[in-house]
């Protein structure tokens, strides 16, 4: 091939790299797989957008009265059931890995905007031991810019999605026969429905197919930072009067049991001593125990979210067709009481 | 601020260059000069602009002292004294900043007592600029430098390519060059190398370094929390740090000297194939060589260098690596692979001494010889490492033990690294058979120790021909690992 000279070369490699560049942005902006630019609407389903960034972008003209707070598995809490038992219009905020750090921030948000009358936070010890920030990379999980006060830089991230996310938008959107994830913007859910097909048809298989983590040296401690926002949390929303519900979410029994016992009664004193009231589900009981109630290790199903609901909120009659041993309301008063009786378990 | 990070390539260094390129068409050297260390202070702050004062204070502090060598002594500062007070002001800085905790740690063991420092974040670069800065002073106080202005000296010192970590330039390399900044060099055909250069190192980097980081990392890890590690993962995880080591510092020196290139100003070559090399020797010759010629001329040769008998030189040589093992950082581990270096140093010069008295000295140069010298040098290379990496002692210890087999193969965690040989064989071609970047550019290999205001590194030919396809081929290159630097990650000389 002909030689051409030092600046064309520099010149020929600079404007390839800026084509490609451009190239790049343009399908970004144009396939959206994350949904953070909403110029087109082409993801629906099968890629998992940021739906932290779109719940946002959702609230901006939507007024609720009452969020539900947590990481992905607050999502089983249904806002409808929530919604009736309350009579307080309900979202649920849930959030991809979501922190205490990223709840205080998202409640900050709430509240500098509308009204809010209730939260219902949902907490998980193992989400307590993760950093502040989340990696620019974790594109899903990547929190609003109004809410994280981040600068512009934040979409540059959505400037550099991977070919293979493109690929795997296209094919889920447009190819892909089954829906495995879809979500509702308007409520703030997502749902797996093919798990759900799955489970139903012939839950033993399920089970042995889908739970197979192995949580041998996890070693979960949770960072004294998270603790800090959360108490600055439920401090600030005791000054605005919004009522709180605190509830420690029912853990499969084969991640609870990797969690260190003494860790886990410390961080639940903490929680108690914040909170005032706390709804624990945790610990060894006949939900947590039975695998049918969950997708995995880490996600129970809305069946169980409802009886966590109904416990905090139901009626007396609905309280009565719960199972005894599932979730206990722990005060300051009780809590040696309840320590005791998860370290026996 | 990080060569591989977004705000690096996106905005620092074209809108330094742009103006570079502009100021360059106004003739005065003073308006470089100026721009050069503003960019290059700019640069260093935006890691912590807390420790900018004590860059400004190391620097404006041996200038002046330097300049105290250039008038007649004043009778009760003699030069020697104030050469002494300069250097052990130094050392004194990096003392407090790096060791005073390790200093204090290993106090309170020996006495028993409890020493408490209050801990300090180490200043990035400090290692770096403070040697260099030595060596100025010592050449200054030798009458080997000349008068240069503070705004040159300023940037010898703070040039961003090298400040953070080196190449560890001498003054003769650079301030030649750094004088005649405007003047008629080719910055077309300078900028181009130095493109791709920086192409070339940015891919090491990124598209290998960084991906056998993961790899290192979890067998190091395990060692730390005290898990015996099996011989797979052991094995794995110890040729994955041998090699991210290599492609993470050239990958970074590439970058350094391709982005001073792009500045006009050429740099020493800081790696030549280390992992060829077919004794200790030479293998000091090729890796990290501007810090080996540093330790060779400033501590070496002044503690009496070969001059002093062979027990002295040995001596010496043990000395100089154990101070550049603690050099790397505060620990025991970096003070035991010094000391190891030093050790295979003086059985590599003891070696050479039984052949050329003893032995059939031809056979040294037989191709069964110098493959197995290769071998040997690198499994001896490799097993430093593992104190190099290894937190502790007991971590290095642990996993040495999995090298030797003592904890089984490890066949339950070998899964883990099943795709670690997707990146360790092409890793393993580069490092044993490819040519360095330099000389695949056609940068004469001269220029590894030298290079300089003479202009002796001389561009004999480009093997990655200037043609339309290898143009789109580096920008492609440049796209595909810009695209895959989005885990940002800092590049390990940068503790040192």
């Amino acid at each position: 091939m002909k030689p051409i000279s030092p600046k064309s070369f520099s010149v020929v490699a600079l404007v390839t790299l800026a084509v490609l560049f451009l190239g790049n942005v343009a399908t970004s902006i144009i396939l959206d797989p994350f949904n953070v630019f909403g110029l087109t609407k082409f993801n629906k389903r099968n890629f998992q957008p940021n739906l932290r960034h779109m719940k946002f972008e959702y609230l901006k003209n939507h007024e609720f009265s009452g969020y539900i707070l947590g990481t992905s598995r607050a999502n089983m809490y249904a806002t409808r059931l929530a919604s009736s038992l309350t009579g307080t219009k309900f979202y649920n905020l849930n959030s991809n890995s979501s922190t205490p750090y990223d709840m205080r921030r998202q409640f900050e948000w709430l509240i500098g905007r509308q009204p809010v009358e209730h939260l219902i936070f949902a907490l998980d010890f193992d989400e307590f031991d993760a950093p502040l920030e989340h990696p620019a990379f974790d594109l899903a999980a990547l929190e609003h810019p109004e809410v994280s006060k981040s600068s512009i830089l934040y979409y540059w991230n959505y400037l550099w999605v991977h070919p293979n996310h493109y690929a795997i938008a296209i094919y889920g959107n447009l190819l892909k026969r089954d829906t495995w994830f879809k979500y509702d913007i308007t409520t703030g859910h997502y749902y797996f429905p093919v798990y759900d097909r799955q489970k139903k048809r012939d839950p033993k298989t399920y089970i042995r197919e889908r739970f197979r983590q192995n949580y041998e040296g996890y070693d979960w401690t949770p960072n004294p930072e998270h603790i800090r926002h959360f108490r600055d949390t439920v401090e600030q929303a005791k000054k605005n009067d919004i009522k709180i519900s605190v509830v420690i979410n029912p853990k499969n029994h084969r991640l609870y049991r990797a969690f260190d016992k003494v860790k886990f009664a410390s961080w639940l004193t903490d929680i108690v001593e914040i909170s005032g009231e706390v709804w624990d589900f945790s610990g060894l009981n006949s939900v947590t125990l039975n695998d049918e109630l969950y997708y995995e290790e880490s996600h129970f199903t809305f069946r169980v979210g409802d009886l966590v609901l109904k416990r905090l909120f139901g009626t007396d009659f609905d309280k009565s067709t719960l199972p005894a041993d599932f979730g206990v309301r722990v005060t300051r008063s009780n809590l040696p009481e309840r320590v005791e009786q998860l370290k026996n378990q | 601020m990080l060569f591989n990070s977004d705000i690096f390539i996106f905005l620092f260094l074209p809108i330094t260059w742009i103006l570079f390129f502009l100021v360059r068409k106004l003739e005065n050297p003073l308006y470089i000069y100026l721009l050069l260390i503003a960019a290059s202070l700019f640069f260093y702050s935006w890691w912590n602009p807390i420790y900018l004062p004590l860059l400004v204070f190391s620097i404006s502090f041996n200038f002046v002292l330097s300049r105290y060598f250039y008038v007649p002594p004043h009778k009760y500062f003699s030069r020697r004294n104030v050469l002494v007070a300069g250097i052990a002001g130094n050392l004194a800085v990096i003392a407090y900043f790096k060791y005073s905790g390790f200093f204090a740690d290993n106090l309170s063991i020996l006495l028993g007592a409890d020493i408490q420092l209050h801990k300090v974040a180490l200043p990035l670069a400090i290692s770096f600029f403070t040697f260099q800065q030595i060596a100025y002073l010592v050449d200054s106080y030798r009458n080997q430098t000349r008068q240069y202005g503070f705004l040159q000296y300023c940037v010898y010192v703070s040039f961003f390519p090298q400040l953070i970590a080196g190449p560890i330039v001498y003054h003769s390399e650079v301030m030649g060059q750094i004088e005649k900044l405007n003047g008629s060099s080719d910055l077309a055909d300078n900028f181009y190398r130095g493109l791709n250069l920086f192409i070339i190192g940015l891919a090491k980097k990124v598209l290998i370094a960084d991906n056998l980081a993961i790899y290192a990392q979890m067998t190091f890890n395990a060692a730390e929390n005290g898990e015996a590690v099996g011989m797979i993962p052991a094995y794995m995880g110890t040729l994955a740090y041998t090699f991210q080591l290599y492609f993470d510092f050239s990958g970074y020196s590439d970058m350094a000297i391709g982005l001073a290139l792009m500045f006009q100003i050429r740099l020493p070559f800081n790696f030549d194939s280390p992992y060829k090399a077919t004794n200790i020797i030479d293998f000091w010759r090729r890796w990290h060589v501007t810090l080996s010629r540093f330790l060779k001329v400033y501590l070496y040769i002044p503690l009496g260098g070969n001059r002093k008998g062979d027990f002295r030189r040995l001596a010496n040589i043990l000395v100089t690596m154990i101070l550049g093992g603690l050099w790397h950082g505060a620990s025991w581990n970096f003070i035991f692979w010094g000391l190891l270096h030093g050790l295979f140093l003086v059985i590599n010069h003891a070696w050479i001494q039984v052949c050329t008295v003893a032995g059939p000295g031809h056979l040294r140069t037989s191709k069964p010889y110098v493959i197995g010298a290769r071998v040997l040098t690198f499994v001896t290379v490799v097993l430093a490492w593992v104190f190099f990496r290894a937190e502790t002692f007991g971590g290095a210890i642990l996993v040495l033990e999995g090298l030797l087999g003592r904890n089984g193969l490890g066949m339950e965690a070998a899964g883990s690294y099943s795709d670690a040989t997707w990146y360790l064989l092409p890793a393993a071609v580069i490092a044993f058979l490819a040519p360095t970047s330099q000389a695949w550019l056609g940068i004469s290999a001269q220029g590894r120790t030298e290079g300089g205001d003479s202009g002796r590194v001389p561009f004999v030919y480009v093997r990655w021909p200037p043609t339309l396809f290898t143009a789109v081929a580096m920008g492609g290159i440049a796209f595909a690992t810009i695209f895959m630097m989005r885990g940002l990650s800092e590049f390990l000389y940068f503790q040192f």
